[in-house]
C-alpha cells in the first residue's frame, strides 16, 4: 500500500533526472561541435601568426625555441609591398565599375522588363560561372595576346570582371525586383525627370544592393588566381600572385610574414560586413548560381 | 473599369486605384527605349570576354602544336591515355569526396547551430572566414597546420596514437577541400534548417515520432535543397580547384593543374585547351546531371 505511492515520484524523479542527464550529454555534444568546427577553421590562421613570429621550430616542438620580427623585414625587402597593394586595389576597382557599368542595365533588364527568353538569357549570364576558369583563362590570354592586354590593370581587371559580372546581375536584378513601381510612378507624377529618379529615388533604395555587389566584386577580383596568373605581368603583380610565388618558394615563414599583412584587410572585411549581409545571400553570389 | 482590367490581364487585388495605376505603368512600359538597349552592354561584353575567348580555347583545341592545319590529333591523345583518365578521374574523387565530408560537417552544425548556443554568432561569423580570406594564406596556413611536424598531426598522434601524413596526399588534398569549399554548403544547409516552421517538427513529435525519426523523415527532407543548393557549389569549385592542387598537391595533378601544365610549362596550347574543354564539358554535365538527379530524387520522395 504505502510502496505504490513512493515508487511513482521515484520513477518520475528517475525519467526527471534521465532526460537531464540527457539534455546535458546533448549540451556537450553540441558544444564539441561548436568548438572542434571553430578549431578546424581557425587552427590555420594560428599557425600562420606564430611562424610568423617564430624561429627554429623544429624537432617535434610544439611551439618555436626563439621569437623574431626579421620575417617581415624579409617580406618586404622581397616584395615591394605598397605596389602589390595598389596593383591589386586598382584592378579590384577597376573591375568594380566596369562590372557595374556592363551589369547594372542588364540586371535593370531582367527585374522590370518582360522578356520572352527570360531562362534561357540569365542561363548565358551564369554560363561563365559554370564553365572552369581555366578554360577561359587560356582563351582570354590569347586573346589579350594579341590585343596588347596582357599586363595592364585594365587587361586584368576586364578578366576578373567576367566571374563579377554574373555576380552583380543576380543581385542587383533581386534587388531591382524588391524596388516598388508605384515610387518611380510617383516620382515622376510629381514631375522629376528620369535622371533626378534615377539619382534622389533609385539610388538610395538599392543602395544595399550596390554596395554587396561592389563588396563581391573586391573579395572576388583579390581572390581571383587563374585569371590573374594567365594575364598578369610584371607591372600588374597583385598579392595573390606574390602569395603563391613566396609559397612555391618554399620559405614558410616569409610567406607567413607576408600572410600576415595580407589577412589585415580581410579581417576588417570580414568584421564590416558580418552585420550588413545575411550569409545565406552570399552563398549564391559566392558562385553566381 | 473591372471588364477594363481584366481585358489588361491584371486583377488587382484592392478596388480600382492600384488597378488604375497598374494601368499606367502598363502603358509607360510599353513607352520606354527599348529591352534590348539595356541587354546591349552585357551581350556585348559577354562575346568578347567570354564567348570569343571560349571559341579560341575551342578552336586551339583542334589546332596541330607548332604547325598549320587542324586536327582532332589532342582529344585522340588525351581520350587514348590512361594518364589522362587517371587525371580526370581524380578530379571527381576529389570533388566528390569533398562535397560528401562537407555535408557531413554541414548538417550536424546547422543543426546545433540551429539551437542558437552561447557563442553561435562567433561561429557563424568562422564559417566565412574561409570566402573572405585569399585561398592562397588559408591554403599556406592549412600546410603548416597539417605538415608532418604541425599541430593537426601531432593532435591526432598524441589522441591515437598513430601518426598521420598529410603532405601531398589525396586525403591532404580533401581536408584542405573542405576546409576551402564546405561554407558553401554549410551557409545553404543552415539558412535550408533555420527555415523549417519548428511546428512541423512538433506536429512530428506530438505524433509520437522519436527524435531521430523526426530528423530523418522531417529536418532533412526539408532541408534537402538547401543541401543540394550549396553542395553543388562546393563539387564544382572542388572540381575546378587551381591554387591550392598547384601548390599541395604535390603528384596529384587534378584537370586544371595538369591543363595549366600543359599550356604554361610544356608550352603545348592545342593540347592543353582540348583538355580544357573536357574539362568544361565534365562540369557542365555534371552540374545538369546532378541538378536533375537530386530533384527527380525528391520529387519521388515526395510523391511516396
Amino acid at each position: 500500500m504505502s510502496a505504490v505511492p513512493e515508487a511513482a515520484p521515484g520513477t518520475v524523479r528517475a525519467r526527471r533526472v534521465a532526460a537531464r542527464a540527457g539534455r546535458s550529454a546533448r549540451r556537450l555534444l553540441a558544444y564539441t561541435v561548436l568548438l572542434s568546427f571553430s578549431l578546424y577553421i581557425l587552427g590555420p590562421f594560428a599557425a600562420i601568426m606564430v611562424t610568423a613570429v617564430g624561429q627554429e621550430w623544429f624537432g617535434g616542438r610544439w611551439f618555436p625555441g626563439t621569437w623574431t620580427f626579421k620575417w617581415f623585414t624579409f617580406a618586404r625587402s622581397l616584395a615591394d609591398l605598397p605596389a602589390l597593394l595598389t596593383n591589386s586595389l586598382v584592378i579590384a576597382g577597376l573591375s568594380i565599375v566596369i562590372s557595374l557599368a556592363v551589369g547594372l542595365p542588364t540586371a535593370w533588364a531582367l527585374a522590370k522588363r518582360q522578356i520572352r527568353a527570360r531562362g534561357l538569357l540569365i542561363a548565358l549570364i551564369l554560363l561563365p560561372r559554370m564553365v572552369p576558369p581555366i578554360t577561359i583563362g587560356l582563351g582570354v590570354s590569347r586573346e589579350f595576346y594579341n590585343f596588347g592586354l596582357v599586363d595592364t590593370h585594365i587587361g586584368v581587371a576586364f578578366a576578373h570582371s567576367i566571374l563579377i559580372i554574373p555576380l552583380v546581375v543576380l543581385i542587383m536584378s533581386a534587388t531591382f525586383e524588391g524596388l516598388d513601381d508605384r515610387v518611380l510612378e510617383a516620382a515622376r507624377v510629381c514631375g522629376a525627370n528620369s535622371f533626378y529618379t534615377l539619382w534622389n529615388v533609385v539610388r538610395p533604395l538599392v543602395m544595399p544592393g550596390l554596395l554587396a555587389s561592389a563588396l563581391f566584386g573586391l573579395i572576388t577580383s583579390l581572390n581571383e588566381f587563374t585569371l590573374t596568373l594567365l594575364t598578369y605581368g610584371p607591372r600588374t603583380i597583385t598579392l595573390t600572385v606574390q602569395t603563391y610565388i613566396a609559397i612555391s618558394q618554399g620559405f614558410k615563414e616569409v610567406a607567413s610574414a607576408l600572410s600576415v599583412i595580407l589577412i589585415i584587410p580581410s579581417l576588417i572585411l570580414l568584421i564590416l560586413i558580418q552585420k550588413q549581409i545575411k550569409p545565406e545571400n552570399m552563398v549564391g553570389g559566392a558562385k553566381g548560381l | 473599369m473591372t471588364s477594363k482590367q481584366h481585358a489588361m490581364g491584371r486583377t488587382p487585388p484592392t478596388g480600382g486605384v492600384i488597378g488604375s495605376i497598374a494601368d499606367v505603368l502598363g502603358r509607360v512600359r510599353h513607352a520606354r527605349p527599348s529591352t534590348l538597349l539595356f541587354l546591349a552592354p552585357g551581350v556585348v561584353y559577354l562575346c568578347i570576354f567570354f564567348v570569343y575567348p571560349m571559341f579560341l580555347t575551342i578552336q586551339t583545341s583542334f589546332a596541330r602544336n607548332n604547325a598549320v592545319g587542324y586536327t582532332l590529333d589532342n582529344y585522340r591523345d588525351i581520350l587514348g591515355s590512361s594518364y589522362y583518365w587517371d587525371v580526370i578521374g581524380l578530379t571527381l574523387v576529389l570533388a566528390a569526396a569533398t562535397t560528401i565530408v562537407s555535408i557531413g560537417v554541414a548538417v550536424p552544425l546547422a543543426l546545433v547551430l540551429r539551437k542558437r548556443m552561447r557563442g553561435h554568432a562567433l561561429v557563424r561569423v568562422l564559417v566565412l572566414a574561409p570566402l573572405l580570406i585569399l585561398a592562397l594564406v588559408s591554403a599556406l596556413g592549412l600546410l603548416i597546420i597539417w605538415s608532418n611536424t604541425g599541430w593537426m598531426s601531432k593532435l591526432i598522434e598524441v589522441a591515437t596514437g598513430a601518426s598521420v601524413n598529410v603532405d601531398y596526399t589525396v586525403h591532404g588534398l580533401i581536408i584542405f577541400y573542405v576546409w576551402l569549399y564546405a561554407p558553401y554548403t554549410i551557409l545553404t544547409t543552415l539558412a535550408a534548417i533555420e527555415g523549417i516552421d519548428p511546428a512541423v517538427e512538433e506536429a512530428a513529435r506530438v505524433a509520437g515520432a522519436r527524435p531521430r525519426q523526426v530528423l530523418r523523415r522531417i529536418t532533412l527532407p526539408l532541408a534537402l535543397a538547401g543541401i543540394r543548393a550549396g553542395s553543388i557549389l562546393t563539387f564544382l569549385l572542388a572540381f575546378e580547384a587551381f591554387s591550392i592542387p598547384l601548390i599541395a598537391g604535390g603528384n596529384h595533378r587534378p584537370l586544371a593543374v595538369v591543363v595549366y601544365t600543359e599550356a604554361a610549362v610544356f608550352e603545348n596550347f592545342p593540347k592543353g585547351s582540348a583538355l580544357a574543354v573536357i574539362m568544361a564539358l565534365i562540369a557542365v554535365i555534371v552540374l545538369v546531371v546532378y541538378q536533375a538527379t537530386f530533384s527527380g530524387r525528391w520529387r519521388s520522395g515526395r510523391r511516396a
